[in-house]
């Protein structure tokens, strides 16, 4: 009965634990093995054959007169041994090997019986932008161009959504968020890239037309300059300190007297960093790369009849709505139908053919009496299957049709 | 907590014993075993009652004890008009230094041996003078309380026919004797051998082999021998199960029995130990002493009357019924046929 039990706890453990939990699920079953193992020994305890009984026993077996009893109590010496004793008793192989084996039994089957897992389902595969952005930061971190305490936000948006529960991952308010992280993230780092860029190409123009430039577009280059530092600063994604500290020792009004190698070299560092920022980003966002991710209705955002995001679906169909037939659709081999021929369009059907069909004029009708009735099956019809005022009125129909009028 | 007779003790004990017992058997012949119960009886300080024909040696049986152990010996034959003052003992009155006073007569109670011949004769007035006597070892007589002789033993007889003016002695009379012992008649081999060594007239010659010391002793050594718990479990068990309900066998018992018959049958497991040269009673002793302490003490149904169902075949379906161990084997384990039983 207890092997029972425990086959059945198994059972239902190995179908209501998730194989995730398996290590913590084994200890509770070792646990409730044991304790199944120590109250088995302590109710089969009493059934155990004592000390007093088994002399008893014994005694009574070999006609000792309850000599050994006696003795165990100290009224007497103990008896001689016997030569060849005899405790009467032997095993019954029966209720011995049953039990154990009925026991062993049960408790392979639980083990082994395939169960289907229910109530807690695997944990899903958590969405593939956290992923994706989650490498995109580890890169970010190893180019020395990016301030690390800037990605941190992010990650730390990614672990609050990845809290969640697993079955919350995929929900409309967690895809939103995840949505959302990924563009914050994204903009950030065109801007970041923007901003590099904007300062690479003032610093390149006041250096290179140092004599030539008028007073108001050199300060015009000076305040793209200096705004592309400010927005530097302020933006979610900075650059490294050191970066931010160089820029900050710049001042865009004395670059001409700047040692050209050292002005030259900051500006190649600043495209370069602008560069290795465009290498890794996901195109789209500027149209130079397209394949953007767009709703697909009108094309702004790319080329393809768009993916859908996360959100939302992957645009209207073109045949919804009146909605104008996409281009990429002209090739479409398409089925052109008509059931009314008399009202096809030029080219719709291509041939029409006349086939002259062979009718069977044997009647298969039965006269009474089941004798088969030879004459032409149009008169069957004619005489079974019309009452009599529809003969008339055919025989009217096609005997007195009437002469088409003239006009 | 008695201590445990030597071994030594207890071997001299058993040769006394069996010299007394041969003794016996020179007188009756044929009756070990009823004279063995007999002696047993004795050892466990029990009275004896004694039920059997007449004819068959009961009388002789108690004068061969009487000669054996050199005890006083008074027979009382129980007739209907036996009076009370009769057994006990009477005042009489006599004149003493000029004064009138009533001085005691001792009845034939005041032996250590009392033959109460055809006891269930006597009405129930002087049946249960005589309970005072075998219960409580005294007697009292307008008001005045008279010790009997230690030690003190009443064998009565009873004969089971003729029962038409008789009083059947009551339960509680009953419960006093430590033995209901049925005597039966010997076989052929047992006549010839009275024939040829009896004489119709002449008692047979009994030679003195105990003395009323060495009786009193034995009876104290019978008193401290060891009686293991499991037989003091095993007797428990078949005193239980002789009251209805309590098992099979005794399914038409009406009233089982009494605590003093749990007692009756330690001291007689003990006496028969001794008996057989061994330290402590043990089971074997218990089951050859049920029958003679559990026959009388039974009371059964009207039913097991109806159907013939004696006492006796209760008594052997307990026997058969009531595991010498309380403690059943284990399912895992089995008992082997039983061999037949060595040792002493």
């Amino acid at each position: 009965m207890a092997s029972l039990g425990l086959m059945g706890g198994i059972l239902w453990a190995r179908r209501y634990w998730p194989a995730e939990a398996e290590t913590w699920r084994g200890w509770v079953v070792a646990a409730v093995v044991a304790a199944v193992l120590v109250w088995a020994w302590r109710a089969a305890r009493r059934r155990f054959v004592s000390l007093a009984g088994a002399m008893t026993r014994l005694e009574s077996r070999m006609g000792l007169h309850n000599r050994l009893s006696a003795a165990a109590a100290g009224a007497c010496e103990w008896p001689e041994p016997p030569a060849k004793p005899d405790h009467g008793i032997r095993w019954a192989p029966g209720q011995t090997l049953l039990p154990v084996l009925a026991a062993a039994a049960f408790l392979a089957a639980a083990w082994w019986v395939p169960v289907t897992a229910a109530g807690r389902k695997p944990a899903p595969d958590e969405p593939a932008a956290w992923r994706t952005t989650e490498a995109e930061l580890q890169k970010l971190g190893r180019e020395d161009i990016i301030d690390p305490k800037s990605l941190d936000q992010t990650r730390e948006k990614i672990n609050e959504l990845r809290a969640q529960e697993p079955e919350k991952w995929f929900s409309h308010g967690s895809l939103e968020a995840t949505d959302k992280m990924r563009e914050s993230h994204l903009q950030a780092a065109a801007e970041l890239r923007g901003n590099l860029r904007q300062a690479a190409q003032g610093a390149s123009r006041l250096t290179e037309g140092e004599g030539a430039l008028t007073a108001k577009a050199r300060a015009n280059l000076q305040d793209q300059f200096n705004q592309a530092v400010e927005a530097m600063k302020a933006g979610a994604m900075k650059p490294t300190p050191a970066m931010l500290d160089q820029l900050r020792e710049i001042d865009p009004n004395q670059l001409g007297r700047m040692d050209p190698e050292k002005l030259q070299e900051m500006i190649d560092e600043l495209r370069e960093a602008a560069a290795e920022l465009g290498e890794w980003r996901p195109g789209g966002e500027d149209g130079e790369d397209g394949q953007g991710e767009g709703e697909g209705e009108d094309g702004d955002d790319g080329d393809g009849p768009g993916r859908g995001g996360v959100a939302r679906g992957p645009g209207t169909s073109d045949d919804l709505f009146g909605k104008e037939r996409h281009a990429a659709d002209a090739q479409k081999p398409q089925v052109l139908e008509s059931a009314d021929l008399s009202r096809t369009m030029p080219g719709e059907v291509l041939d029409t053919t006349e086939v002259e069909r062979e009718i069977d004029r044997a009647s298969p009708a039965l006269r009474a009496g089941g004798k088969a009735d030879s004459s032409g099956g149009g008169n069957t019809t004619w005489q079974e299957s019309l009452h009599p005022k529809e003969q008339e009125a055919l025989k009217r129909f096609f005997n007195e049709q009437p002469e088409p009028k003239t006009p | 907590m008695h201590t445990p007779p030597s071994e030594s003790q207890i071997a001299a004990a058993a040769t006394k014993i069996q010299h007394l017992l041969d003794a016996l058997n020179e007188v009756l012949y044929g009756q070990r075993e009823l004279i063995e119960l007999v002696v047993i009886g004795l050892l466990a300080r029990g009275h004896l009652l004694l039920e059997g024909l007449p004819g068959l040696g009961k009388t002789e049986l108690v004068k061969g004890l009487s000669g054996a152990l050199g005890l006083p010996t008074k027979r009382v034959q129980f007739t209907p008009d036996l009076l009370p003052g009769d057994i006990t003992g009477n005042p009489v009155l006599q004149e003493i230094d000029g004064k009138r006073v009533f001085v005691f007569q001792p009845g034939p109670l005041f032996a250590p041996l009392v033959l109460a011949d055809e006891i269930n004769r006597a009405s129930p007035k002087t049946q249960s003078a005589l309970l005072e006597a075998m219960q409580e070892g005294q007697v009292t007589v307008l008001g005045e309380t008279h010790p009997l002789p230690q030690p003190f033993f009443v064998l009565a007889t009873q004969n089971p026919i003729e029962l038409e003016g008789t009083y059947p002695l009551p339960e509680a009379q009953l419960d006093r004797f430590l033995f209901k012992l049925d005597v039966r008649r010997g076989d052929a081999a047992t006549l010839q051998k009275i024939v040829l060594n009896r004489e119709i007239g002449r008692a047979p010659e009994v030679h003195q082999v105990l003395r009323k010391e060495d009786l009193v002793d034995l009876i104290e050594l019978a008193r401290r021998l060891f009686l293991p718990d499991v037989v003091a479990d095993y007797i428990a068990r078949l005193v239980d199960g002789s009251h209805p309900g309590q098992s099979k066998a005794s399914a038409q018992v009406r009233f089982g029995a009494s605590p003093r018959a749990a007692l009756a049958l330690a001291a007689a497991a003990k006496a028969r130990a001794l008996i057989h040269d061994r330290p402590n009673a043990s089971f074997e002793d218990v089951r050859a002493v049920a029958a003679p302490v559990l026959r009388h003490r039974l009371l059964l149904d009207y039913q097991a009357r109806m159907e013939g169902r004696t006492s006796d075949a209760v008594i052997t379906d307990l026997l058969a019924e009531v595991p010498e161990s309380a403690d059943g084997l284990p399912r895992t384990l089995a008992e082997n046929a039983k061999p037949e039983t060595h040792g002493k």
